[in-house]
């Protein structure tokens, strides 16, 4: 009460009070959601990676909030009603609040990030035209992110006289967890490599994240070796790491996500135009901004300080991050192009099947704007990426999967007659729609292919998956490709 | 137990009747309207309100920033307080972790995991109704107490300060 005695801490603490119980009730909503109500055939590992990364963030939320919830209630406490558990001259310990509150922080800070990496995972491999990268890979590096998250916290408490054995048992922690992170980049770089790149605003800004990302991690990286990180504790090197991982990644993916899914959303399409100039500017203001920044902090200027004077040599390099803030305010602006923009290039309600997602999401006829259940039949799902299955794969009588067309065969299709593409299944989704007319009018020259019959009949496959097993081993594979 | 005698199904043609049995926490049965938002329980709209709470928020944190940063652009710069300059940082940084990021992941969140899996909608639907819209009001509260306190409290006194200034020292 003696730092600051006015009432806004009290609306500010009862505020993020209330969050936190909204965060939890929601987290178990979306928990229980995942766990209990999928689809026939939808097992965990057939689920999109956004859905795991929003799975594991859920769970970070169900363990991290609670804490900070019993730091506000203590908070409360101290300042309404004369406890003393944050109050040193009464005994109080005075590292309590900081470890209570990174307890809670540092998974926070992944729980911001999870669900960005779960969309930039749908992002790249829909417009790399390839399905994701070490698939398996993407969802155990998630899961350990949410596990690694909750034996960090104290890094940002190295200066606080922790003792020698914390901070290494915490630095050395701090390491590892930057582990599965590069994990999930490597990952996506191997999506994008040989991948046939589409280059819209929404794989922009997905590329956005992958790059700044990178960067804010390495940043991070330094700060997890103890020496280095007492020189930087409390300067705008700090500064410039947070806002690398938390805007240049977390936010490029939600706003890639917003050009990505609004037609989905909508039923219109985001202007690529204005997208386009939306991601750089915002990818010139921010490195502008919060390049200058990792300087600044290595010169020693300290963070949450008010002003600084003019001999300490700070002077170019805040000109210049405002001058970026300017510019990224700019740009972020772009984004607001949805408001306005509504109506306006209203197509129909129908999902837009041009944009090729490779989840059941995009199967799916959906829309806020009739109210209730439109899903009457649920779909049966029976393979990952299961809408580009239903393209490369047919099963025959005995239920065995046969390939149609190799994954190449299937590119070189789509680009030929991208403008077909709207004739693809958009009804609600069924194992009975590989024999839907598209498949049978478009793939069919390719099934009768002289050399893929050759192939056949001496028993080699050809295709990207030729040792593929059957799903039901009491059917013999050869003897089910003869059905086709 | 129960037994039920008569056929579940309606007749062809028969009207079910209008019965309210709940008064306003029925299910809502229009596609449209203010009340249809606010007591919607379709996880649709309810990641629709996230997002768009989100963006309005995008708006005010965003205006923190770039006040920090007007005011870090020249040395020895009177343009925020330290008290308004400690308010302004403190609110860029709340506002866009719990009122910008988090809210923007519960839009996708909450729109594209349930059709991403192939649920109706999200699990606490009919047992207990709208615990995600119960999440969202939270969270609008929050939204609308929080910065609108400090941000009214700050504005007074940056007005209370030019004013004090102008009252001291007259322009030649």
């Amino acid at each position: 009460m003696t730092f600051s005695p006015s009432h806004g801490i009290d609306f500010w603490n009862v505020g993020l009070l209330i969050a936190g119980i909204g965060s939890v009730t929601g987290a178990t909503n979306l928990i229980t959601t995942v766990l209990n109500m999928r689809t026939p055939g939808m097992t965990l590992f057939r689920m999109p990676i956004f859905v795991w990364m929003t799975l594991v963030t859920q769970f970070l939320l169900l363990f991290a909030v609670p804490v900070l919830t019993v730091a506000q209630i203590l908070l409360m406490l101290d300042r309404n009603f004369g406890a003393n558990f944050f109050n040193v001259s009464q005994g109080a310990d005075p590292l309590l609040w900081q470890h209570l509150f990174w307890v809670f922080g540092h998974p926070e800070v992944y729980l911001m990030i999870l669900p960005a990496f779960g969309i930039v995972s749908e992002i790249i491999p829909t417009f790399s035209r390839k399905p994701i990268f070490g698939y398996s890979f993407m969802v155990f590096s998630g899961i350990a992110i949410g596990f690694l998250g909750f034996g960090v916290w104290a890094h940002h408490m190295f200066v606080s006289g922790l003792g020698p054995l914390s901070v290494s048992a915490f630095s050395f922690a701090t390491m590892f967890i930057a582990v599965p992170t590069g994990v999930k980049i490597l990952n996506w770089l191997g999506t994008i490599w040989g991948g046939k790149l589409t280059l819209n605003t929404a794989m922009l800004f997905a590329l956005g994240l992958v790059t700044q990302f990178t960067v804010g991690g390495l940043s991070g990286v330094s700060h997890a070796v103890a020496p280095s990180d007492t020189q930087q504790t409390d300067t705008y090197y700090i500064v410039a790491h947070f806002h690398y991982v938390l805007f240049g990644g977390a936010f490029f993916g939600f706003v890639g996500g917003l050009y990505f899914w609004w037609p989905k959303i909508f039923g219109y399409k985001l202007g690529e135009k204005l997208g386009k100039w939306n991601f750089w500017m915002m990818v010139v203001g921010f490195n502008t901004t919060f390049g200058p920044m990792h300087i600044l902090g290595l010169q020693g200027m300290p963070r949450r300080m008010q002003t600084y004077d003019d001999a300490m040599g700070f002077n170019t390099w805040n000109l210049v991050a405002t001058i970026g803030a300017f510019i990224l305010g700019i740009g972020t602006a772009g984004a607001r192009q949805c408001l306005f923009s509504y109506r306006k290039r209203k197509v129909d309600g129908r999902p837009d099947t041009a944009l090729d997602l490779g989840t059941l999401a995009q199967s799916r006829r959906s829309s806020h704007r009739r109210l209730g259940y439109q899903l009457r039949h649920l779909p049966v799902v029976t393979d990952l990426d299961e809408f580009w299955q239903h393209q490369k794969y047919a099963e025959d009588e005995t239920t065995s999967s046969v390939a149609l067309v190799t994954g190449a065969e299937l590119l070189s299709l789509a680009t030929a007659k991208a403008s077909t593409c709207r004739h693809r299944p958009t009804g609600p989704s069924s194992r009975v729609q590989h024999s839907d007319h598209w498949l049978r009018h478009h793939l069919q020259p390719l099934v009768d292919d002289p050399r893929r019959r050759l192939a056949r009949s001496v028993g080699v496959r050809l295709g990207p998956r030729a040792s593929r097993r059957p799903r039901y081993p009491h059917h013999d594979h050869t003897e089910s490709l003869t059905h086709v | 137990m129960a037994i039920i005698e008569e056929p579940l199904a309606l007749p062809a043609g028969a009207n079910p009747g209008v019965s309210k049995p709940l008064g306003v926490f029925s299910r809502p049965r229009n596609a449209t309207g203010l009340k249809n938002w606010l007591t919607t329980v379709d996880h649709k709209k309810i990641g629709i309100m996230y997002g768009a709470a989100a963006m309005f928020f995008l708006v005010i944190g965003g205006v923190a920033a770039l006040l920090i940063r007007l005011q870090l652009a020249v040395p020895n710069n009177e343009l925020l307080s330290g008290d308004a300059y400690n308010r302004a940082y403190t609110m860029h940084g709340t506002i866009m972790i719990f009122l910008v990021v988090m809210p923007i992941g519960a839009a996708f969140a909450n729109y594209l995991l349930p059709l991403q899996i192939g649920a109706r909608d999200v699990a606490f639907l009919a047992s207990m109704p709208s615990a995600s819209g119960c999440s969202w009001l939270a969270d609008f509260a929050q939204h609308v107490v929080v910065p609108w306190w400090r941000s009214r409290r700050w504005l007074v006194q940056l007005c209370a300060k030019q004013r004090r200034d102008l009252l001291a020292e007259p322009r030649h």
